[in-house]
């Protein structure tokens, strides 16, 4: 499991403040807007970036004490590039991969052929999904026991995803890991995500599964004077058109006794991931 | 020792050289050969000037190049590897040390032939030998702007001017030109070499973290 307890980071003019457990066994996909802290996070959790407050502790083990064993656990495919861009894909495997204990360079070769990716090329030289490919490869091959993935599927062609899904199904089969990634393409946690862990402006928003995510918050369409007339506090916000008024609900803040009413002449459905990004992140612009 | 030659014959990238802006290096040699030729013309196949070019200046360029392809700058996936904070150290320290001990090899073995072939003087082999050993120990700091590289350059500008006038002084004794040289020596290469010392335990810590590099889009 990944606790993140109390943890303070200033980023600019932003600070990432939050608390959450990420439970072992279970894919959990991150998502917010540009400049939500969803990297930094990854970077707190992955010991590359120190916190100012609080701590992140990895199946009961704290950085500045159990590096080692926390590192053999995690792998990261970052967006911004990890491996030696200088170096071929086969020389990255060579030079680092002898310090996991289960890397196994053959079957870093295989999944490299398999995803069509040349491991004599210089990284540099390669293209932005193929870097990526090579990054997913090597993460793989270590056999970690969470698996951090930072927006990975955005420059995957359709075969390579279909590839991706297969793998990170593979992974997770004796339940024993866990998955993170974050994504702009909400697609992809309705069909991978167990979990979903929605951040906005450094802040944890919603942590939780997606059958929890989607009782939460609804979509309610109607007229304005009903969705007006619903309990205030529950109302996320709001998107009024001509033709009728769409609001996203947090229905654990509905007052079902007073609002029942109002919400008969409404027409509800759970909230899709999108919807919830738009609504929730117009009510705080 | 397999996996540490890997690491560090991986580092040989001409793209690195390019990128870094200081491809300006491999011309000084260039420069010191055709200024060689046209100060003796058909005297630079003899054996002293080639034997100087060769066996003392050439190896002195190739651990300048050395420098330039084994800076103490790590990759992310460095700081992702499986290793306690004083293994991560060891192994910084311990790729510094292995370039060392290779730029002594190339630099060395070479000078001590010559000088032996050469048959010179104790005091022009001894400051020859402190002037490979001082060069061995340099490393360029993590980027090549900045001001304390000046220091570097001086250290490194130093011991080819100084080391190239003793080359040409194999055959001769010019007293009072090898006091000046120890003199240069002592009052300036060595001193300086020490200041960057403290550059290189820098340098050390630097490169302990992680440091997130905004790259241009």
């Amino acid at each position: 499991m990944i606790e993140i307890k109390d943890l303070k980071k200033k980023l600019g003019a932003m600070e990432l403040n939050m608390s959450l457990e990420i439970p072992e066994g279970y894919i959990c996909g991150l998502i917010g807007r540009n400049g939500s802290g969803k990297t930094s996070l990854f970077n707190l959790i992955t010991g590359l970036m120190s916190p100012d407050e609080g701590k992140v502790v990895i199946d009961g083990l704290e950085y500045g004490k159990d590096d080692k064993a926390i590192y053999a656990r995690i792998a990261l495919v970052s967006e911004d590039g990890l491996l030696d861009g200088y170096c071929t894909a086969k020389e990255n495997g060579l030079i680092y991969g002898r310090y996991y204990t289960g890397f196994n360079m053959t079957s870093f070769l295989c999944l490299l052929n398999k995803y069509r990716v040349n491991p004599n090329i210089a990284i540099d030289k390669l293209s932005r999904g193929e870097k990526l490919k090579v990054q997913f490869a090597f993460a793989i091959s270590t056999r970690p026991k969470y698996l951090i993935l930072d927006e990975p599927t955005a420059n995957f062609d359709p075969e390579f995803k279909k590839a991706f899904h297969e793998e990170i199904n593979k992974l997770m089969s004796d339940g024993k890991h866990t998955v993170i990634f974050a994504t702009h393409i909400t697609s992809e946690i309705d069909r991978l995500g167990d979990y979903l862990l929605f951040i906005h402006e450094g802040k944890k928003v919603f942590m939780g599964d997606l059958e929890s995510f989607r009782d939460k918050y609804k979509l309610a369409v109607g007229e304005e004077f009903y969705i007006d007339r619903l309990t205030k506090e529950a109302l996320i916000s709001k998107d009024v058109n001509k033709y009728s008024t769409r609001a996203m609900f947090d229905m654990d803040l509905i007052n079902k006794d007073l609002d029942e009413r109002y919400m008969n002449h409404l027409e509800f459905s759970p909230a899709t991931i999108e919807d919830f990004m738009y609504f929730y992140t117009k009510e705080v612009a | 020792m397999k996996d540490r030659l890997r690491v560090y014959l991986s580092a040989f990238k001409l793209r690195k050289i390019i990128n870094d802006r200081g491809l300006g290096i491999c011309f000084i040699w260039l420069i010191i050969v055709i200024d060689r030729i046209n100060d003796h013309g058909d005297e630079f196949f003899s054996n002293s000037v080639f034997i100087g070019l060769l066996g003392v200046l050439l190896p002195m360029f190739l651990i300048v190049v050395s420098m330039f392809f084994h800076k103490i700058n790590y990759d992310k996936v460095f700081y992702l590897l499986p290793m306690t904070l004083e293994e991560r150290r060891k192994t910084i320290v311990s790729n510094y040390l292995f370039t060392v001990m290779i730029h002594l090899i190339i630099g060395i073995i070479p000078l001590c032939l010559v000088l032996i072939m050469a048959r010179v003087n104790i005091f022009t082999a001894a400051f020859m030998l402190l002037n490979v050993i001082i060069l061995s120990f340099m490393i360029i700091p993590k980027g090549f702007n900045e001001y304390v590289s000046v220091r570097f350059v001086m250290v490194v500008v130093a011991c080819f001017i100084t080391q190239l006038i003793e080359v040409d002084m194999f055959y001769e004794t010019r007293i009072m030109v090898h006091a000046f040289m120890w003199l240069i020596m002592c009052v300036f290469i060595i001193p300086m070499a020490y200041s960057c010392k403290k550059k290189i335990i820098e340098e050390f810590d630097y490169a302990m973290t992680y440091k997130e590099i905004k790259k241009a889009k």
